[in-house]
Formats: structure tokens, C-alpha cells, sequence
């Protein structure tokens, strides 16, 4: 089977190649230590600060990149984290019968409540360190993509080879190895890719309320400290505050949405793809494909894979 | 047919158990209980919190009793319809919350309508024609928008429209204490008020939810673009906004009805950052004062709420669910 | 700038006025354009104050204390020069200094129209003594009685030198019909709580919103009310300057100097600056390890570009905080104390090789503590910032629960007694609580000069009190700033109190520019 990548899932990936280059580079590339207050405050682009300088003179651009390392980080924790979890939950689930109905009833409550409240509460309790911030957002995110995993598991397991095989000898082991396993790899793609767009939704938004980490560097306490100011946009130089972690956050999320074009529309025109993408990678789309294993028939599922 | 309805009602119902229980056990499964564990003694404080504070969470939480007549005394408590009191406002939480439930509310269901038609007619407009110029443009705009984050697409309005153009006041609410006849000309001029204030904060919400309106609409529009019915019905002459009401709609209903659900759990976050951008004096500006006081009565009563109010939501969406799917026979394509 | 201030506390019969100008104060004239508006003043402050009684009104910041004197009264007051009568139209004090006699004005009414009389003002003081003004302890007031028709004789404990500025000047005098059957004034919410004699009446109050309404007492007996309604909501730091611009409210306030500029221009609005009565400053546990050392502390001092960080975050002209914490530009100012420059080496040698790491208590939005850190870090001390809202910092320095903690309020400009109360544990406002200092020789100090009531020994005592807390710095005063209020003119004509509104608030609403229409 051909697949066929749309051009934008290469724009995608480069992008996400250059962002990962940064936030591994970062403290090589940075002018200069992200903290440090090195030049006068708001000073437009010169000499020596190429994006200016915030209230406090810190170098725009090395909060950039800086930031970037902590979306970075923080996507690629989350995203470890919660896949990890909702795969073996998901396998287990769909392998071993006296577990799959207290897990899935599990996953279904986490689906049911609103997430942010829930976070809210949890991170009052137990303050907002990265650490923390990384374990809740897992915690939100691994139940959909559990549901989908056990249902693969299901119906790969009642599929006619593998009773062929079990008949033939093969341990559980085996078989799971061999069949059931290579079934849900197919599935991991995309729910790496929509994982780390809704962690950098997620740490973006929270960064923003104040309800995340203040200690490290992010995109998001960028634009809360700008937005702080009382006199912001009466500051000639408040694009300069503004726009670059804004540009930043869109564009790492936009990234995240063309990789995801080449990993879902194998079949269908680009516009289709992109438009599901799109829906189904909102801030709070863990919920998506789980919605549909839930209750109802999937109606969304079968138009996507038209 | 009413086993379907009975069958959902009882899952939910365990739900909403679910929920309730929940919210008595997150700060007491937490390592450590609420108080030593959020606050620390003093210098180790990973959230410090005053004397004053941890007595009266003492009391709420019942902490000095067995876990078990804590749990009676919660759920007594809540059957009473008592969430108990503000740690950091001399208030009741029941009236705090009262006081503010009705703007969030309002923004949120005004926002939800809205963003349903207008995403709803724009997709159904775009799906007539796919792949032309009009729904290319509209599938990538819409793709483009879903990728800004709520609170930049609130600074960005607020920035243009209110601190720039200055075209609307700049707090949401009502201006305080502006006394209106109680004559109809005064309601207007009560309600204009309020409605100005509200734009931004809505038109945020709307441009963030509308988007996948619009997709659903779109694909399920497109979809139906060859199906047999639809051909007979345009060679009847029908015209084709009749063909869309009577015809197309009712087809999309079940992925609409679907995403309604998603929408509806992503609801509550969105207010909370439209309000704190905004000002908007309802539930979430609540929570994120709350936050900031450690006011965990008030925050476990919110999480309480909107966890049931969703719940509630959401069956009233299955239970639309279920009727449409009787309604169609088969299941759809 | 400021001219020589020659202070009388209390001498006998009226009190002789200072000299002292407010310097930088900018006292501005009518606006030229326009006639001025008489139905509305609204002002954004940044919260909601709490009830409108002296019991449950907010002490978090003065803004309850000064929406309170708008409707209530008391036996002095303050104008441009210093302590008026008020209430009280005269008053004599004992040789000793441990009794007054206030003769009362006459034709003072309360806003339910019962005439206010001595024995109202002899009830106040009493009921205080059992149920405190938040705002101001008076716990020297022994007892006070009605001596005549319009006399009140108040006995102290001991002399008080701070007395009539403070106390007198403060404490607002309440009905005895109202309160006397009253036995928690803390929860007593009845529609005639908020009864006061001031030129503003109680109208509403919305929790919620944090909006106020208060309407004219157009009986008021100094003068009618130049505006017919107060209004003042609670509105976030971001948005105060904004709000004005729009025009939604006629007058807020910022700590950003760079608002002369951005008004400058502007032909509706105007910036009113005060003398720098506001400060900011680092309050040390000295009770705790590292802070129990003095060579710590000043090592923190020495380590600290406070010029820079005061240039950064006021963009205007730095005013580096004075080691002895009273205020240049004011009376009570001593300026021959030690000072502690830049100098991180000194800084270095005092740590005598020795890290920390030390938390920080903050508010939510300081930016101080992202330029301090890097500077304390180069000394040997690691900073971990906590940070929480302003009322959950108050309580926790009111407990004592920290190491070192960042705040920053208004009350530095007035009667120095507040140097004595810091350290007593007497102090009201929650932002300057948590003062932790054990030092013999100055609580004596704070003791003797509080009962001296001659102003040039009291001055010398205040003076040396200064310079031990310049040797010993229990709190580092990181910088003072000013307070820039903008305002419509059309709606607002603002006024310089003499050292700040009461004990050192620098608000431009003192009552007497609101009156006299």
C-alpha cells in the first residue's frame, strides 16, 4: 500500500526538526542566559538583542529558545509518559478479560469529567511543578487512546489467524508478541502526534494563567508577563513582547497538525485530512477517539477513514 | 427501546457516583492529607498557607474524625446542598457560586449557539462544494485557527477591538450600579450594556469553537454531496437551501451531536481564560482567584459542578443520540 | 524639595501646622476644557474591601481604610499642612500628656439623622477597647468619658506621642445607638451598620464585583459634597490605566512612572504624583537560619543593585530604599545613615564563603525576585521563589511562617510610632506585617520615644532608632516609589495630605476635596 505524504506533513516534520534542534541546543544557541537580565528593558531589536528585550531587560530571543526547550520537554514527557500508559493499560485491557471492565470503566470516568477542573483542584494539592504538570497532563490524556488500543486487541485476538495459531501451539506470549503488538504499533503515530500538540496547547495555556511552574522559562509565562503590564500596548515596542512567543506556540502547534496530515490522510484529498486533523487535535481532543468507543458507533471514525 | 434508555441512564448515574466519590477522595489520596501535604510546616511549604486557613480546612474536611464518618459528613453535607465555606472570602461557596453562575453560564451557552449555527451554515456552504476554492480556503483558515491557543486568540481580540479601536469596553460584566428605568427602554439599555461587554469574551469563544462546527458540517455535507436522494431531490428542482434543511441536516446530526459532547467537556477551560482575559465576573474568574488563594472549598465544588454538570450534559446528548439512531433505522453511513 | 519640617506632636491648646510641602507633588488646576461633572466620581481600586463597618472592613492595603473615612469621622484630620480639627473643634492635653479633652463641633448629624454628641465619641473609644478598629489599635486609651454636652475626656495608659495624629486622626468615631447592643461587631451585618457621620453615605456593595456606591450626605456639616455619587470597583493591575483612558472610570493608579509620558499628551487626563510613600522591601526571619545573622543580611544588602532593580521596574528615577526604612522626602527621615552601596566582594566576604538556598515569599506578579536572584546567586545565595496571592502573603508574615518574604504598602510617611508597632507585633496592615526583630536597646527606644512629647528629643530618638535599623537591617527597604494617579479633571480635583491621608496613605481622595460644592 502506497502512501502518499502531502506536502505539508514534510513542512511539518521540518519544522518539528527545527524545534527539537533548538530545545537540544538551546543554552549553545541562546545569546545568552535566558534569566539574566543583560540589557536595558523594552528595548526594541539592536544590536546584541535581535528581538529585544522584556520589562526586566531579559534577551527576548534566548527566552525563545529557552522556552522552547520547556514546551519541548514538556510534550516529549507527557507524550512518553501518557503513551506508555494508555498502551499497556489498553493491551491489558483487551488481553487479559478480568481486567477490561474496571479499566475501561476507569478511562470512561476520566473521559467524563472536564479536564481543567480537575486539574485545577489536583494542582492546588499538590503545587505546580514541572513534574507535576507533566504527570497531570499524562494523567488527562492516556484514557482515549487506551480504548482504542484495547478494541485493536480485541479484534485482532478473535481474528482467525491468531486462533490459527493458538490452535497451532503458540503461548499467549507469542501471540501477542508477534500479532497483536505489531496491530497496535500502527496506532502509535498518530497518538504521538496528538499528545504532544495537546501538551503544548495544554502548557502553553496554563503557563499563560500563572498555573504552571513560574520557576522555568516558557512561551506562555512570556505572554502572562507581557499582559501584566498595565501600559502594555501603549509601549511602542509591545509587538516585540508580544508576537514572538505568540509566533512560536502557533507555529509548534501548526507543525503538529501538518505531521499529522501524513500520518492520517494516507487516502483522500489534503483538505479533508487537514480538516480532520485540525478538529481532532483541538486542546482537549484525548477525548476524541474515545467518545466513540464509548457510547456510540463512531460515525467520525468511518468518514475518516473514507 | 426504553432498555437502551434505561441501560444509559444507569451508566451514568454511576458516573455521577463516580464523580462525587472522586471528589472526596482526590485530596485525601494525595500523599499526605490536604493540609500537611499542601502546606508543609512552614519552610517546606510547597503551597504555604496561614493558621487561620488550615483550621478552617480542618473542619471542612472533617479531618479530626475516621475516614469513614468523613465520608458520611460530605455526603450529608452535599445532600443539604452545603459546600461549605471560602477560605479566603467571608462567604458561603454555595453563594459565591450563585452570585456568579449566570454569567458563565450565559457566555457559554450564547457562545455555544453561536459558534453551532454560524460554524454549522459555513461548513454546510463550504461541503456543497468541496475541493473548490471556497472550501479549500475555509479548511485550511479553520485548520490555521484551531492551532491558536484560547488565551491568544482573547489578547488578540482584546488588543484590536478594545484597547485598539477602543470599540468596546474593556471589562466584561455589567458596569456596576447603573440604575435603568425598569421600563422596557431600560432593559435595553441593561442588556446593550451587557452585551457589549460580552462580545469579546464570546466572540472568543465562538472563533475557537466554530472551527470544528465547521468541519463536521463540512465533511458531513460533502459526504452526502453523490448520495442517491440528494441527486433526485435537485433534479425535483428543489432549491438548495430546502435540500440542505430538510435533507442534509438531519445526516449530520449524529457527528454534530458527537462533537457537541467533546465540545462540552473543553467548555470549562475556555471560560476560565476568557474570564481572567476579560474580567468576567462568573465561575471562572472564581477558580482562578481560587487557585491563587488556595481555596480548596471552592475548588472542589467547581470541580463537582461542572464534572456533573457535564455528565448531565452528556446524556442529554446520548439520549438525543439514541433517538436520532431509532429515528434512522439502520445506522448511518 | 522638601522643606524643613518642623513637627509639633501635641503640644497644648491647637496644634501649630507644619511647613512641611509634600514635595513632587503635582497639585493640578481644574481642567481647562470642559465643565466639571457633579454627578459621578468612579475609582478603580485593584479588590474589594471588605464590609464598610470598622470591623470588617479589609486590612490588606489602605484601600478600605480609605473608602471607610469617606463615610465615617474622626476627631482630626489632616489637610496640605498638617493636623486639623475636625470632629473635635478644639482640644487640650494634660501636663502630663496622659489625658485630653476634645470639645466637640456642633451640628454634627449621623446619616440617619441622630445628632452625633460627646457621648458617641466617649462609646467609640470605649467599645474599641473591647472590639478593635482593624486599621488602627488603640490600646493606649485606658477609658474615655463624656465630661459635658460636648466634651470627651480620653485617659491614656501612658502619653502617646502619636496621639492626636494617629489615633485621634484615624479612629473613626461610631454611633453608640447603633453599636451598643452590639456584641459581635465582626458579624453584625443589620442595614444600619454602615451609619456614619461622614460626607458619604453607604448605598451598595456587590461582594462579587467588588463595587461600592456611596451617595452625598448633602447635610454633611463641613459642606456639601462636591460630587453626588462615589463609585469604586475592583479591577485588575493590567487594565487600571486602561480603564481610565476609556473612560469607564475617572481615577486609578500605577506604580509606572512611564504613565507622564504615555499622558503627556493626552488633552483629557492628567498624572498626579505623590511623594515616594510607598516602598518595597525584603522582610528577614530573624528567627531563622540564615536571617538570624546579621552578616547575612547585609550581605543581601550589598549584593543587590537596588538602583537598578527600582530604575527597572518603576521606569522612572530610582529612589534606593533607606536603610533606616523612613522615606526620604519626609520629616521623620533620617539621611546620615549607613549606607550599603553595590559592592558585592563586601558582600562575598560577609557570606564568609558559606550557601544558601533560601525561599522567598512573593506576590504572584512581583518582577523584583527574576532581578534578584541572579544577583544573590553571585553571592553565594540561591533563591526558590514562592509565590502567592497578596492576602495568603499577608497571613502567612502575620504568622511568622517564612524566611524571607517580599512585600510592598503604603504607611511609611506618617507618625514613625509605626517603627515601634512593626516590631511590637501591633501593626494593622496585613502587607506590613512580619516584622521579626529582637534587639533590647531598640525596643527602648520605641518605648521612650512614643511618650516623649517633645519634638526635638522625640526626633532624636526616632533618629537613632533609624540607625539601628540601618546596623542591623531586620528588613532591607529595596526601593521607594510614588504613586501616579490618573485622573479626569473634569470629575476629580486630587489634594496633597501633609505625610499621607491618616498614617501615611498617599491617595489624593482626602474627604476635604470632596466637599465645599
Amino acid at each position: 500500500m502506497r502512501r502518499r505524504r502531502p506536502g505539508l506533513f514534510w513542512v511539518g516534520a521540518g519544522l518539528m526538526g527545527l524545534f527539537a534542534t533548538i530545545a537540544l541546543l538551546g543554552p549553545l544557541l541562546a545569546p545568552y542566559e535566558a534569566r539574566l537580565p543583560v540589557g536595558p528593558p523594552l528595548a526594541p531589536p539592536t544590536d546584541g538583542y535581535p528581538l529585544g528585550t522584556n520589562d526586566l531587560g531579559q534577551d527576548t530571543l534566548s527566552l525563545l529558545i529557552y522556552g522552547a526547550r520547556t514546551s519541548l520537554l514538556v510534550a516529549v514527557a507527557v507524550t512518553a509518559v501518557s503513551t506508555v500508559l494508555s498502551w499497556g493499560v489498553g493491551l491489558t485491557a483487551g488481553f487479559f478479560r478480568p481486567t477490561e471492565a474496571p479499566l475501561m470503566m476507569l478511562s470512561d470516568l476520566l473521559l467524563a469529567l472536564p479536564s481543567i477542573p480537575l486539574y485545577l483542584l489536583v494542582v492546588t494539592l499538590v503545587g505546580p511543578s514541572l513534574q507535576n504538570l507533566v504527570l497531570a497532563l499524562a494523567l488527562l490524556s492516556w484514557p482515549a487512546f487506551a480504548r482504542i488500543v484495547r478494541s485493536v486487541v480485541i479484534e485482532v485476538r478473535s481474528a482467525p489467524y491468531v486462533e490459527a495459531a493458538r490452535s497451532l501451539g503458540g503461548t499467549r506470549a507469542h501471540v501477542a508478541r508477534r500479532h497483536l503488538l505489531p496491530a497496535t504499533l500502527d496506532l502509535l503515530p498518530t497518538k504521538l502526534i496528538l499528545t504532544v500538540r495537546f501538551a503544548v496547547f495544554a502548557e502553553a495555556t496554563l503557563a499563560f494563567l500563572g498555573l504552571a511552574d513560574s520557576g522555568s522559562v516558557s512561551w506562555g509565562t512570556m505572554l502572562s508577563n507581557a499582559f501584566d503590564d498595565p501600559l502594555l500596548f501603549s509601549r511602542p515596542v509591545w509587538p516585540w513582547l508580544v508576537f514572538p512567543p505568540a509566533v512560536a506556540i502557533v507555529t509548534l502547534i501548526l507543525a503538529t497538525t501538518w505531521l499529522s496530515t501524513g500520518i492520517e490522510g494516507s487516502i483522500g484529498g489534503v483538505p479533508e485530512s487537514v480538516g480532520a486533523a485540525a478538529v481532532e487535535s483541538g486542546p482537549h481532543a484525548e477525548h476524541t477517539e474515545s467518545r466513540e468507543g464509548a457510547a456510540l458507533t463512531g460515525p467520525r471514525r468511518r468518514s475518516r477513514s473514507r | 427501546m426504553s432498555g437502551d434508555v434505561l441501560r444509559l441512564a444507569g451508566r451514568y448515574a454511576v458516573l455521577a457516583a463516580a464523580v462525587v466519590l472522586l471528589n472526596f477522595f482526590i485530596p485525601r489520596l494525595l500523599p499526605g492529607d490536604p493540609l500537611t501535604f499542601s502546606s508543609g510546616e512552614g519552610l517546606d511549604a510547597s503551597a504555604p498557607m496561614s493558621a487561620a486557613a488550615k483550621e478552617q480546612l480542618r473542619v471542612y474536611y472533617h479531618l479530626d474524625e475516621p475516614t469513614s464518618r468523613q465520608l458520611l459528613a460530605y455526603l450529608g453535607d452535599l445532600a443539604r446542598g452545603d459546600l461549605g465555606w471560602s477560605i479566603a472570602r467571608p462567604s458561603s461557596v454555595g453563594a459565591l457560586i450563585a452570585a456568579r453562575l449566570w454569567w458563565t453560564l450565559g457566555l457559554l451557552l450564547v457562545s455555544l449557539g453561536v459558534s453551532l449555527v454560524v460554524g454549522v451554515s459555513l461548513g454546510l456552504a463550504a461541503g456543497r462544494r468541496p475541493g473548490r476554492r471556497g472550501d479549500r480556503l475555509l479548511v485550511s483558515g479553520m485548520a490555521a485557527l484551531a492551532a491558536v491557543p484560547e488565551f491568544l486568540v482573547a489578547i488578540g481580540l482584546l488588543a484590536v477591538f478594545s484597547t485598539g479601536l477602543g470599540w468596546v469596553p474593556l471589562l466584561g460584566g455589567q458596569t456596576a450600579f447603573i440604575s435603568y428605568g425598569g421600563d422596557a427602554s431600560g432593559l435595553l439599555s441593561r442588556t446593550l450594556d451587557i452585551v457589549s461587554r460580552l462580545t469579546l469574551p464570546a466572540a472568543t469563544l465562538v472563533l475557537v469553537g466554530a472551527a470544528g462546527f465547521v468541519l463536521v458540517a463540512r465533511d458531513a455535507a460533502a459526504g452526502t454531496q453523490g448520495a442517491p436522494w440528494l441527486i433526485v431531490a435537485r433534479a425535483k428542482g428543489l432549491r438548495e437551501r430546502s435540500i440542505a434543511v430538510r435533507h442534509v441536516l438531519p445526516n449530520i446530526a449524529f457527528p454534530l451531536t458527537t462533537y457537541l459532547a467533546l465540545r462540552l467537556g473543553a467548555l470549562f477551560g475556555g471560560a476560565l481564560v476568557v474570564e481572567r482575559v476579560f474580567s468576567v465576573p462568573g465561575l471562572g474568574l472564581l477558580a482562578y482567584q481560587s487557585i491563587r488563594a488556595r481555596d480548596y472549598p471552592v475548588l472542589q465544588a467547581l470541580f463537582l459542578l461542572s464534572g456533573l454538570g457535564v455528565l448531565v450534559a452528556n446524556f442529554g446528548l446520548e439520549l438525543l443520540y439514541l433517538r436520532l439512531d431509532r429515528r434512522r433505522g439502520t445506522s448511518h453511513a | 524639595m522638601g522643606g524643613a519640617a518642623l513637627l509639633s506632636g501635641c503640644g497644648g491648646g491647637a496644634p501649630a501646622p507644619t511647613v512641611e510641602r509634600a514635595p513632587g507633588a503635582r497639585a493640578t488646576s481644574p481642567a481647562t476644557t470642559g465643565p466639571a461633572r457633579s454627578d459621578l466620581i468612579r475609582f478603580a481600586w485593584w479588590t474589594d474591601v471588605g464590609a464598610l463597618t470598622p470591623f470588617q472592613v479589609s486590612t490588606a492595603g489602605p484601600g478600605g481604610a480609605m473608602l471607610l473615612s469617606l463615610v465615617y469621622d474622626t476627631l482630626t484630620w489632616k489637610d496640605e499642612k498638617g493636623v486639623v480639627p475636625w470632629l473635635a473643634s478644639e482640644w487640650t492635653t494634660a501636663e502630663d500628656g496622659r489625658s485630653y479633652t476634645f470639645r466637640m463641633a456642633d451640628g454634627v448629624s449621623w446619616h440617619d439623622g441622630e445628632p452625633l454628641t460627646a457621648q458617641d465619641a466617649a462609646f467609640s473609644f470605649t467599645y474599641y477597647a473591647t472590639h478593635p478598629y482593624r486599621w488602627m489599635p488603640t490600646e493606649v486609651v485606658e477609658s474615655a468619658e463624656a465630661t459635658g454636652e460636648r466634651e470627651v475626656r480620653i485617659q491614656l495608659k501612658r502619653p502617646y506621642a502619636a496621639f492626636i495624629g494617629d489615633i485621634a486622626g484615624i479612629v473613626p468615631i461610631i454611633p453608640r445607638h447603633v453599636w451598643e447592643d452590639v456584641a459581635d461587631p465582626v458579624k453584625y451585618s443589620g442595614a444600619n451598620a454602615s451609619t456614619g457621620s461622614g460626607p458619604y453615605k453607604f448605598a451598595a456593595h456587590n461582594e462579587a464585583e467588588g463595587t461600592y456606591r456611596l451617595t452625598a450626605n448633602a447635610e454633611y456639616w463641613r459642606g456639601r459634597p462636591k460630587v453626588a455619587e462615589w463609585r469604586q470597583f475592583a479591577v485588575p493591575a493590567e487594565a487600571r490605566v486602561a480603564i481610565v483612558r476609556q473612560g469607564e472610570a475617572d481615577l486609578s493608579l500605577t506604580t509606572d512612572a512611564s504613565v507622564r509620558d504615555l499622558l503627556a499628551d493626552d488633552a483629557r487626563l492628567k498624572v498626579f504624583e505623590t511623594a515616594p510613600l510607598s516602598l518595597v522591601r525584603l522582610v528577614f526571619n530573624t528567627d531563622r537560619p540564615p536571617f538570624d545573622r546579621k552578616e547575612v543580611r547585609q550581605a543581601v544588602a550589598y549584593a543587590l543593585d537596588r538602583r537598578r532593580i527600582a530604575e527597572t521596574i518603576t521606569r522612572g528615577p530610582a529612589i534606593v530604599g533607606s536603610p533606616g526604612v523612613i522615606p526620604p522626602e519626609t520629616p521623620w527621615h533620617n539621611p546620615a545613615l549607613r549606607q550599603y552601596t553595590l559592592d558585592a566582594a563586601r558582600a562575598k566576604e560577609l557570606m564568609g564563603g558559606r550557601k544558601y538556598t533560601v525561599k522567598l515569599i512573593a506576590d504572584t506578579e512581583a518582577r523584583e525576585p527574576d532581578l534578584m536572584a541572579p544577583m544573590l546567586e553571585a553571592v553565594g545565595i540561591t533563591l526558590q521563589v514562592l509565590r502567592v496571592d497578596p492576602p495568603t502573603r499577608a497571613q502567612l508574615l502575620g504568622e511568622g511562617a517564612f524566611q524571607m518574604a517580599l512585600t510592598a504598602h503604603i504607611g511609611v510617611g506618617g507618625d514613625p510610632d509605626y517603627l515601634r508597632r512593626w516590631y511590637a507585633g501591633e501593626e494593622a496592615n496585613a502587607f506590613a506585617q512580619g516584622s521579626i526583630f529582637n534587639n533590647a536597646e531598640f525596643d527602648r527606644l520605641g518605648e521612650e520615644q512614643t511618650t516623649t512629647l517633645d519634638p526635638a528629643r522625640r526626633r532624636s530618638i526616632v533618629f537613632k532608632m533609624q540607625e539601628i535599623l540601618a546596623e542591623q537591617l531586620p528588613t532591607l527597604v529595596l526601593y521607594h516609589r510614588r504613586f501616579y494617579w490618573v485622573y479626569d479633571p473634569h470629575a476629580f480635583t486630587p489634594m496633597t495630605t501633609w505625610g499621607g491621608v491618616m498614617n501615611g496613605i498617599p491617595f489624593p481622595n482626602n474627604k476635604l476635596a470632596l466637599i465645599g460644592g
